[in-house]
């Protein structure tokens, strides 16, 4: 009887001197993980292709770029966005906001099979619209849509300097922005003619953080 | 143990944080494209006139029936113009070639030539008597334009071959002065009725 | 004279007017038989007339080829193997277009297993099967006269099967200076089975290698087939440029086209001219 009493206790005793032995072993440990901030853009699908009437050069649908902006953070972001169709001479900026026009914002697309020299480009968006159809071979410029404020979500503003669009974003979370060049529109007059050769016809548009 | 539960707990904070690191790209492009077919387009533009014969068989004024040209196509096109009348065993080739100078045949449609009529009046010798209801006047060379637009004689199938190397839109035309007819193709054998040519620019 | 004959040539037609108006799109159709497994292949191209019109058209193929300056020549079919005709079917045959609205006409080509490797070819033509009637009127009740001005349009079908080739070589270069212009020459030679088109840029230099002038060459296609070539001239306008009588300028071409992978290749030649007169020197 004492033989067993005293292993049941052994045992309990083992069993307890372990329970404090882990206490005293294994201290308190605090974890802990730095979530830094996060500012993300990715390409977040749209109509990116159309096709132009031989005609009069409307595109057949509207293009529609969108993306998918990212942030963790509370306080507001600053971002760019910007376009670039290619030349002869290298890439040059494709928005632009010609002084006749009283609200819209235009947009160059070059032919990427036969590029145009960059001065081409410059008559398309001169302060009163192309002069002539003659002086931009290859280049044919539409309307966008404007961008717009929304609302406890973003405050845009069009950079007359350098002809880009400036976003102030005020929300965390993911944000989906869209640009677009309407459809079914007459390009601007004067850049589209049967000077204008067969080809896709491009610009690249870019979101990005500042 | 210890070490397994830390080791995992930091190789999870790592993870995360790499995680974020190869997402938060703060830059991202679009590109748009629109393509734009290729066209070819060719159609009767403007001209003039109107003229008369005298009795002597001269046109009185010019006759320049005109054409306009559209393409989108970077590459050289080759077109032609050609002209056909009608005889009395078909239609024929209204243009030839004789003495240095091109020639355009009208045929009476009320009573056709005969292909020989025709034939004889665009010769380098026509006897008046053998090419009655066929009557042949000078054709101007048609003008070129620098860089655009380029004439040839086809000397072996007697029509102008044009070479286009222009975008846009291209006005030519074919101009038959007001002279006389060609010698020995007028005269008291031609036959009151409607005499006609078909001048026909091709995009080939 | 038994008779006195009055004829009478009018045409009315205002400046602005357009009549007979043959519009098509895309201009060229180029189809490559390798991308089906299937014995025929179909593709469409739009035909449209003038906006003020109603034209009837007609549709009809003919074998062809390019000769060495590019000029259309119209062959006879003898069954060649690179012809397509009696392999292609197209609908419609026959149409109206009325005011502008244009028609597609499909087109399929069969018996892609019979054709050559490399290139085979026709043309299809759309003809105004009305043809514009000129308005004429008669002086004297006497004699009245016509002229007929027609017009059509031509679409080049080119069919490329199995192991294509498109290789170009430029074999000559020359450039002659006459009176304030450059006449410059060359030859172009392709040994590919597929036609190439081409395209590039003609640079002026001294001969301490400043540009001079810089201007495009006129791009043209290349036929394919052994032996095909074109020997083709372009004359350049010298009156932007200043040049010294006597003095010795070079004249380099750099031309480009895409292989059968769809690789860019580059063609260069050089050669060198002599100016004759002084050009534009009062600008020094």
């Amino acid at each position: 009887m004492k033989k067993q009493t005293l292993f049941l206790l052994s045992i309990l005793g083992l069993f307890i001197s372990n329970s404090i032995s882990y206490s005293a072993q294994t201290p308190i440990t605090k974890l802990s993980a730095t979530n830094g901030e996060i500012k993300s853009i990715v390409a977040n699908g749209g109509q990116l292709s159309a096709n132009i009437d031989v005609n009069d050069g409307k595109l057949s649908n509207a293009l529609t770029p969108g993306f998918l902006i990212v942030t963790n953070s509370n306080s507001q972001k600053s971002l760019q966005l910007t376009a670039t169709c290619n030349t002869q001479d290298g890439p040059v900026n494709a928005f632009f906001f010609p002084l006749f026009s009283l609200e819209y914002h235009y947009i160059a697309l070059t032919n990427s099979n036969v590029l145009p020299p960059s001065h081409c480009v410059d008559c398309v968006k001169k302060f009163n619209g192309a002069l002539n159809s003659d002086n931009n071979p290859n280049v044919i410029a539409y309307r966008m849509t404007n961008l717009e404020d929304i609302p406890n979500v973003m405050d845009v503003r069009y950079d007359n300097n350098f002809n880009r669009w400036d976003i102030t974003l005020l929300k965390r979370g993911a944000t989906a922005l869209n640009v677009e060049i309407p459809g079914g529109e007459l390009p601007l007059t004067n850049t589209y003619s049967t000077c204008d050769e067969g080809g896709n016809y491009q610009a690249t548009i870019t979101l990005s953080f500042i | 143990m210890k070490k397994l539960l830390m080791s995992t707990i930091a190789l999870s904070v790592i993870g995360f944080t790499g995680f974020n690191d190869v997402k938060a790209a703060p830059i991202a492009s679009q590109t748009v494209t629109a393509v734009l077919g290729t066209i070819s387009s060719v159609e009767s533009y403007g001209g003039n006139v109107s003229t008369t014969i005298d009795d002597t068989g001269s046109l009185t004024t010019p006759l320049d029936p005109g054409f306009k040209i559209i393409s989108n196509v970077g590459t050289s096109q080759a077109l032609t113009l050609t002209a056909t009348t009608t005889s009395s065993s078909g239609e024929v080739n209204a243009f030839s070639s004789s003495n240095g100078n091109v020639y355009i045949a009208l045929a009476n449609v009320n009573t056709p030539p005969t292909s020989d009529a025709v034939t004889n009046a665009q010769s380098d010798s026509p006897v008046a008597a053998s090419n009655p209801n066929v009557i042949c006047y000078a054709v101007t060379p048609p003008t070129n334009i620098e860089g655009q637009l380029e004439y040839s004689w086809n000397s072996s199938g007697n029509y102008y071959d044009v070479n286009l190397t222009h975008q846009g839109d291209t006005i030519t035309q074919l101009v038959v002065p007001a002279t006389s007819a060609k010698p020995n193709t007028f005269n008291g054998n031609d036959e009151s009725g409607s005499y006609q040519a078909i001048v026909i620019l091709s995009y080939n | 004279m038994r008779k006195i004959f009055l004829l009478i040539f009018i045409i009315f037609i205002s400046i602005m007017e357009s009549n007979a108006a043959i519009k098509i799109s895309p201009s060229t159709i180029e189809i490559n038989a390798n991308t089906t497994k299937k014995d025929y292949i179909s593709t469409a191209f739009n035909v449209s007339g003038g906006i003020n019109e109603t034209i009837r058209f007609k549709i009809y193929p003919v074998f062809f080829k390019y000769d060495e300056k590019g000029r259309f020549i119209e062959l006879r079919d003898n069954g060649q193997s690179d012809s397509l005709m009696g392999k292609i079917k197209f609908y419609p045959t026959e149409f109206t277009c009325q005011k502008g609205q244009p028609q597609k006409v499909r087109l399929t080509i069969t018996g892609l297993k019979t054709l050559q490797n490399g290139e085979s070819r026709l043309m299809l033509f759309l003809e105004d099967v009305n043809t514009k009637e000129v308005l004429l009127s008669k002086l004297n009740g006497n004699i009245g006269g016509k002229i007929l001005v027609k017009t059509r349009v031509g679409v080049p079908v080119y069919v490329d099967k199995g192991n294509f080739t498109k290789k170009a070589q430029l074999v000559s270069l020359n450039a002659r200076e006459d009176n304030g212009f450059l006449n410059c020459s060359y030859k172009i030679t392709s040994n590919g089975t597929s036609k190439v088109r081409y395209n590039g840029w003609g640079y002026i230099t001294d001969n301490d290698n400043n540009l001079i002038k810089k201007f495009k060459v006129i791009s043209s296609n290349l036929p394919g087939g052994q032996g095909a070539y074109l020997e083709k001239e372009q004359k350049i306008d010298l009156k932007d440029c200043i040049l010294n009588k006597n003095q010795n300028y070079n004249l380099k071409f750099v031309l480009t086209y895409k292989d059968e992978q769809d690789k860019e290749k580059v063609l260069k030649k050089e050669t060198s001219f002599t100016s004759n007169m002084n050009i534009n020197q009062n600008k020094i």
